[in-house]
């Protein structure tokens, strides 16, 4: 009888967890649909700016914008890293880290670290990069978010601080796949432009309005960098979490079978215990005169 | 009837107007700026204020804007702004 209510407990307990994954990635997949709601919408809005960008880029022959000129010397690399805001979502956090551990060391020059999001606070002091700053970004980052960090990489960059700022986080591939990588922020690298030799009115001027769209391409992309971390964050949870809410499921089917095997034999012992019993009265009436 | 071009709003958080217009007032940092079907290629900054364009039927649209820039090419307007909001007096 001991055994049966240790298994009934015991699936109790399961029961629980499973509620627990169950709702857990419920809330991963409504917190998804929303990133990725405004992932897309980002990304039509980035795609328009670098065309635009792009035309801007053949009419402007030598820009001599600060952002876009490479410091003479690379001596110190700033990695931004993109983590997610908690764990229980598989590898993406501990990938991501072991990941940008493997560039510091590959890469030889000095670095330190800009990390955006809540993980990892207690890992990282162990793993001997610095820190310089952790910025808190919300499970759907906002443009002001993204204005934030933009405004403090640019300061970095321009003050000399850093001579190359790197952004590294899990690139979305599919609900099901993230993939670590990285992108050069700053310097900002543009790409040759593919826009038509149309003669551009400018107004006010080119300098001031292509300083107007670096800003706003900066801001862009650090935005769409978060949103994509975000993304892939959430769809990790929701797979892993999905999984864990599978493996209760068959655990319970285990542990269910084990106790109706327990009870039956606790029955038949029951069964043969009267039939015993009831044989020997019987003999015993049997004998009386 | 007057000539139509398309014009589209777009902020990093979604498209607030995509459409056919004949006539838009853009707020720039050197005055308001009135742009027609058929204008010559232009990039201007455009400053928070309010995009005042007119519709097909002949209806007047206001959209208040975020800081920007606006690019205007192949009888296509395309705003990109930090925010945008329609709004009616």
């Amino acid at each position: 009888m001991a055994n049966l209510r240790k298994i009934r407990t015991r699936i109790k307990s399961v029961e629980s967890t499973r509620q627990i994954t169950k709702s857990m990635k419920m809330v991963a997949a409504a917190k998804l649909r929303r990133t990725q709601a405004s992932f897309n919408a980002q990304r039509d809005f980035a795609a328009r700016c670098a065309a635009v960008l792009s035309e801007v880029s053949v009419a402007v022959p030598d820009p001599h914008d600060p952002l876009l000129l490479p410091h003479p010397a690379v001596k110190t690399v700033c990695w931004v890293l993109v983590v997610g805001n908690r764990g229980l979502c598989g590898t993406y956090n501990h990938a991501l880290l072991r990941y940008v551990e493997e560039l510091a060391r590959a890469d030889g020059r000095d670095c330190f670290l800009v990390v955006c999001g809540r993980w990892g606070r207690d890992l990282l002091p162990g793993t001997g990069l610095r820190v310089e700053r952790s910025f808190e970004i919300s499970d759907t980052p906002t443009s002001a978010e993204a204005a934030e960090l933009a405004a403090f990489l640019r300061e970095l960059y321009l003050s000399g601080r850093a001579d190359e700022i790197r952004l590294v986080y899990q690139q979305y591939r599919s609900v099901l796949q993230q993939t670590p990588g990285e992108k050069r922020l700053l310097p900002i690298p543009l790409e040759e432009g593919t826009g038509g030799a149309r003669e551009y009115l400018f107004e006010p001027d080119r300098d001031a309005l292509l300083e107007k769209l670096l800003g706003l391409y900066l801001q862009n992309t650090v935005h769409s960098v978060l949103l994509e971390a975000r993304t892939g964050e959430h769809s990790a949870r929701m797979t892993a979490m999905t999984a864990a809410a599978d493996n209760t499921e068959e655990l319970i089917g285990e542990l269910t079978l084990e106790l109706n095997h327990a009870r039956q034999s606790a029955i038949t012992t029951e069964i043969s215990e009267i039939v015993g019993g009831a044989a020997a009265l019987r003999r015993d009436g049997a004998g009386a005169p | 009837m007057e000539k139509l071009f398309r014009l589209s709003v777009v902020t990093a958080e979604a498209t607030a107007f995509e459409g056919e217009v004949s006539y838009v007032n853009l707020p720039t940092p050197f005055g308001s700026l009135g742009v027609l079907a058929q204008h010559a290629p232009l990039l201007c900054a455009v400053e928070r204020g309010i995009v005042r364009c007119t519709l097909e039927s002949g209806e007047t649209l206001r959209i208040r804007v975020g800081d920007g820039v606006a690019s205007v090419a192949d009888n296509e307007a395309t705003l990109l702004v930090a925010s945008a909001e329609r709004f009616t007096e």
